[in-house]
């Protein structure tokens, strides 16, 4: 008796991809890391028998509010996997570096737009992770202010975005269990800050997960498959 | 001559002490244990290396990832803390005792692997693993058994009244019917930076009892917590032999879990397995009748809680 129950889990991935000019020279390969990644990720959780019932991913690829104006911030509904694998494949694909004006980014902002996805609530088991590739540090939340069509209902500082993400004792806006950040970026401001300091989160220290041993790599899908 | 009259004692009331193990990917296995007996005390122990947390590989561990090594590492330090105390006795604060050997085991052991230091945050840490320990000692003619743990794994206490956890899990955990659906972050876990704390509770044993050390991949994969009762008792009361029952504990948590599954046991007052079974024997149809059967003729979330709430004041009666 109970014998043939079965957990699932609902897998939802939200991909935040910087998307300035910077980027151009590896954008090519983040956009295969982004394609292997869910494959490998549903492998791994295969392999550690965790059903996996729903997988669904989300792009946000991201420039700057200030110099970019609305091509600052491409966000997409979720994709349902494998159902939709086509369109998110072509959707991956269609993403090209352009803009971005100074070094930093708006990768805050993007992050925010993460937190605040519609995750999946419904599954027995949950893995909410969010995936960040840039070749550089972020600018201050706010810096693109000025820009119209810059979010009002954005954070207004790193200390409020803090917030949003929680903590085990101050829970955010996003699920403690299942919250996971995997930030595939140099050590600049503010990646540095979040990996020092925000609970759930791993940082590959490199542009945008560039010369990423496949054993790293590896290990990085363990640690979000396994529970911590 | 008191020595004597003493281990006589404890071995009359001692029944014996198994573990069953059971892994995900053959020779991967992240768990561990330890298991022993000596003079008028009995240790059982296991250990969870923690997959999430130490995901890393290690070149001088032939690539076998830092949990892997952490949990055999703690099983290690704790078997050989218990066998070093027989001749000398135990004096000391237990956990700071434990703490100091596990620790020194998991820094010596990150000190050979070397750190591999291309990923931060606080996803990561060098040679994880939970531990939960049971330590049962004789004196004063009654049995009294310590639980020692950190993160997930627990220590139980299976007696007349069913099953009860002593040990209280490091996360920040709504009850034991929640964890099953929460997969909740552990909040403290040995590792070589030597950063956690090592938890306490005991109980003197009154009457038959079996004391159960169990990672979370032997009670962390069921519907509910009676569930993992019955498991228990059920494979009991289907087996014709103590072997019997370990092989049935051992194959059928496989077609459950989804994890590495680690559990030890010792068994106090029975003297004998068909004592065991009968013993058990009207707990086993009252979980069946009152729990199991009506969820299993029509389950529903809400019925589960309902019965959860029913059967929880008896599962936690021993946490602190």
């Amino acid at each position: 008796m109970g014998s043939n129950y079965k957990l699932t889990y609902g897998v939802d991935l939200v991909f935040c991809i910087d998307v300035t000019m910077s980027m151009d020279h590896i954008l090519d390969t983040v956009k295969k890391n982004a394609l292997r990644f869910y494959q490998d990720f549903q492998v791994i959780m295969k392999n550690k028998h965790k059903n996996v019932s729903e997988l669904r991913i989300r792009i946000i690829a991201f420039r700057d509010y200030y110099y970019d104006r609305e091509q600052a911030m491409l966000v997409t509904d979720f994709f349902h996997l494998p159902d939709q694998a086509a369109d998110f494949k072509a959707c991956l694909t269609s993403i090209e570096a352009s803009g971005g004006g100074d070094d930093e980014e708006d990768g805050l902002e993007a992050l925010a737009y993460a937190m605040k996805s519609k995750w999946n609530t419904t599954a027995q088991k949950r893995r909410h992770v969010i995936v960040v590739w840039s070749d550089d540090g972020t600018h201050d939340l706010g810096f693109g202010k000025s820009a119209p069509n810059y979010p009002a209902n954005m954070a207004a500082d790193f200390n409020e975005l803090t917030r949003w993400w929680g903590s085990r004792t101050s829970p955010g806006v996003m699920d403690e269990s299942a919250k996971r950040l995997i930030i595939f970026a140099p050590n600049k401001k503010s990646w540095n800050k979040i990996t020092d300091n925000w609970n759930n989160v791993i940082q590959y220290e490199s542009e945008a997960g560039d010369g990423l041993a496949d054993c790293d790599y590896e290990q990085i899908l363990s640690a979000i498959g396994n529970s911590i | 001559m008191k020595n004597e009259k003493q281990s006589q004692a404890f071995h009359d009331i001692f029944d014996g002490q198994f573990v069953v193990s059971a892994e995900i990917a053959g020779g991967k296995g992240e768990d561990s244990f330890c298991c022993s007996r000596a003079g008028n005390a009995a240790l059982i122990g296991v250990f969870d290396g923690c997959g999430g947390l130490g995901a890393r590989q290690y070149d001088h561990y032939e690539k076998h990832t830092g949990a892997y090594i952490a949990s055999r590492l703690a099983s290690g330090a704790v078997y050989d803390w218990f066998r070093s105390g027989i001749q000398k006795g135990r004096h000391g604060d237990l956990t700071e005792e434990l703490r100091e050997r596990t620790a020194g085991a998991l820094l010596l052991g990150e000190q050979k692997g070397g750190s591999a230091l291309k990923l931060r945050g606080a996803m990561v840490r060098d040679f994880p693993t939970t531990a939960a320990i049971a330590l049962a000692e004789y004196g004063n003619r009654e049995i009294t058994v310590q639980a020692v743990w950190a993160g997930d794994s627990r220590v139980y206490i299976l007696n007349e009244n069913g099953l009860s956890p002593l040990s209280k899990d490091d996360t920040h955990s709504r009850d034991a019917f929640e964890d099953l659906r929460d997969d909740p972050v552990q909040t403290n876990v040995l590792s070589s930076d030597g950063r956690y704390t090592l938890h306490t509770n005991h109980m003197r044993l009154q009457g038959p009892t079996a004391v159960v050390a169990a990672t979370d991949g032997y009670f962390g994969y069921w519907r509910t917590p009676m569930h993992f009762e019955y498991f228990l008792l059920d494979t009991l009361r289907r087996s014709g032999s103590l072997s019997e029952w370990k092989e049935k504990l051992h194959s059928e948590i496989q077609d459950v879990t989804g994890d590495d599954a680690t559990m030890a046991v010792m068994l106090f007052s029975f003297g004998t397995f068909e004592n065991l079974k009968q013993f058990y024997a009207d707990r086993c149809r009252e979980l069946e009748q009152v729990y199991i059967q009506p969820l299993t003729d029509a389950y529903t979330e809400e019925k589960a809680r309902t019965l959860w709430q029913d059967y929880r004041s008896g599962y936690e009666r021993y946490l602190k």
